[in-house]
């Protein structure tokens, strides 16, 4: 292990000198990168990724036998325990519960290694259950993938589909067995086997555009995704209404919604004045303001301490509307899970991602009945679609049914189910092997 | 003429260096950046060749790694003698100057 250390020690003072800068998490290690020769060295402190490291609900704590008000220290690491040294990570948590000893303070120990036994050891039997080891635990779930990011200059940000569209073109892709499209494959011929999905048709988007801009960049749009579609070797959909302006598509499969993070909460856990939910933006198809305005007239009158959550892009004025602007996805999953109705009256949807979250949240579902809505909840057998003259009473009325609300949760609930992420990466899975196998096929054919 | 940047991610696919590091370069729109996931299933002299192979295989203007690691660490000290690539280390963990720090200070304690 000293070898080990002194090795590692002779490489740090050849790293240290030749980069241009250094990047500590902490004062102690930019310190002591610029000891060991580092030219340039900057503290960034809390280096962490939101998204993964959020709070946890309350069974993450008792899953390790932490009460909710117990005090919790803890670490992540390899509990390899060094002899020289007699010293491994987690020494000197081990040691503050042997002088602290409360019973309301823990140690989480995250990891393992030769150590954690010595650990253990250390600790007498009275104060063993204050120190929970864990073992190793996965960071976050395990993905296999390389993202390259495509550069662009600041005066073709407004023009980037195409900027996109044109690199892409212009990379070579032969080293993936199928190239799957998400959008923006109309320059994309001659590579094969290719998968292309389509999350709405431009079509409608144009249709339901509100601004003569949108309009005419929709319409500009519809050739380029028909040329899309035809260079494409399977053409997926993500609902029958996208299908029905794309006839090119052959295979239907929806989007997914996270199960894990979107769920239900407790009854306890529901706001206790009536609340809706909107995620959206304020102007455009999504109606933000439309419902703002619906709110103000038909919901509050008849509910005076109701409110309407609101999710979007600017804020909505009313009384009785709380803006939370952009939120993480923690805080939006816990949003839909404790409202009593999400509300989202879109004019066009090609599927609505919103109303599946909102299904898997328990939460019931108004909407517009623009394609996606109605398919996702199936014509209005798992939510209520609702036209612009009959939206606030709809909404009136469900905010009053304490019973309906939970019918219509009890089936979201079974409904969200269809869009699981596996069944999703299922089909994706069966669609890339059928064409792997219709290109060897085709290719022995050829031969 | 477009920066490049590499951005070495030594703890693989999936590890929140690498989380981290797209995070952070997800905001660099001028910017050409390629993440490189270093594959945690080779052996430590493989992982250094892949490492060198993927800084010789273009003109960075800048390599990003994320942690210390040793195999993408060396690979880079032979780089930077023998083309000047400029590159910059942002880590967490303390490895040498940690065991130089506290060789002999935990032996006493104990």
């Amino acid at each position: 292990m000293a070898l080990w250390g002194n090795l590692l020690s002779v490489y740090e003072k050849q790293l240290y000198p030749a980069c241009a800068g250094f990047i500590g998490w902490t004062l102690y290690l930019t310190g002591a990168a610029l000891r060991l020769g580092a030219r340039r060295a900057v503290t960034v402190e809390g280096t962490i990724d939101p998204e993964v490291f959020v709070s946890r609900t309350p069974e993450a704590r008792l899953r390790y036998g932490l009460g909710l008000r117990h005090l919790v220290c803890g670490l992540v690491g390899s509990l390899r325990w060094t002899l020289r040294q007699h010293y491994g990570y987690g020494w000197e948590l081990v040691q503050t519960l042997k002088r602290v000893q409360r019973p309301d303070v823990f140690q989480l120990i995250v990891g393992d290694g030769d150590g954690r036994p010595r650990l253990e050891a250390t600790l007498p039997e009275e104060l063993r259950a204050l120190a929970v080891f864990t073992g190793r635990l996965p960071e976050t779930a395990e993905c296999r993938y390389c993202v390259h990011q495509f550069p662009l200059a600041p005066r073709l940000l407004r023009f980037k589909a195409y900027a996109l569209a044109a690199r892409t073109a212009r990379t070579d892709f032969s080293g993936f067995d199928v190239l799957h499209a998400h959008g923006d494959n109309y320059l994309l011929d001659g590579r094969h086997p290719q998968v292309r999905t389509f999350y709405g048709s431009a079509r409608d988007e144009a249709r339901f555009a509100v601004s003569l801009r949108r309009h005419l960049y929709q319409w500009l749009m519809i050739g380029l995704e028909n040329r899309g579609a035809r260079v494409a070797d399977l053409n997926v959909g993500i609902s029958e209404a996208t299908r029905a302006r794309l006839p090119r598509i052959q295979t239907i499969i929806p989007c997914g919604v996270d199960g894990e993070r979107f769920r239900p909460c407790a009854r306890a856990d529901k706001a206790s004045a009536p609340t809706m939910l909107f995620v959206g933006t304020v102007g455009g198809r999504k109606r933000g303001a439309f419902l703002a305005d619906l709110f103000s007239r038909t919901v509050r009158p008849r509910f005076p301490n109701a409110q309407l959550w609101s999710v979007a892009d600017a804020p909505l004025a009313g009384e009785g509307i709380v803006n939370f602007g952009k939120v993480t996805l923690e805080t939006l999953a816990d949003l839909y899970a404790r409202a009593w109705v999400f509300c989202l009256p879109s004019t066009y949807e090609g599927f609505g991602v919103p109303y599946v979250e909102a299904l898997a949240a328990g939460t019931a579902v108004v909407a517009s009945p623009n394609p996606g809505a109605r398919e996702v909840l199936c014509e209005g057998k798992f939510g209520v679609l609702a036209s612009d003259e009959t939206l606030g009473e709809a909404l009136c009325d469900l905010l009053g049914d304490a019973g309906r609300r939970d019918a219509l949760a009890a089936g979201g609930l079974a409904r969200a189910r269809d869009f699981s992420w596996e069944q999703v990466a299922a089909r994706y899975e069966q669609v890339y092997a059928d064409l792997l196998g219709r290109t060897r096929h085709d290719q022995e054919k050829a031969a | 003429m477009t920066k490049r940047v590499l951005c070495i991610n030594p703890r693989g696919a999936g590890g929140l260096h690498e989380l981290w590091a797209r995070r952070l370069s997800a905001r660099l729109q001028t910017v050409d950046v390629t993440h490189y996931n270093v594959d945690r299933s080779l052996p430590l002299p493989a992982t250094r060749r892949a490492v060198a192979g993927m800084l010789r295989s273009s003109p960075w203007d800048l390599v990003y790694q994320e942690g210390n690691g040793f195999a993408a660490g060396t690979a880079l000290i032979a780089a930077a003698r023998r083309r000047r690539q400029c590159f910059v280390v942002s880590s967490g963990d303390p490895i040498a100057g940690f065991f130089q720090v506290t060789r002999w200070r935990f032996g006493e304690i104990c």
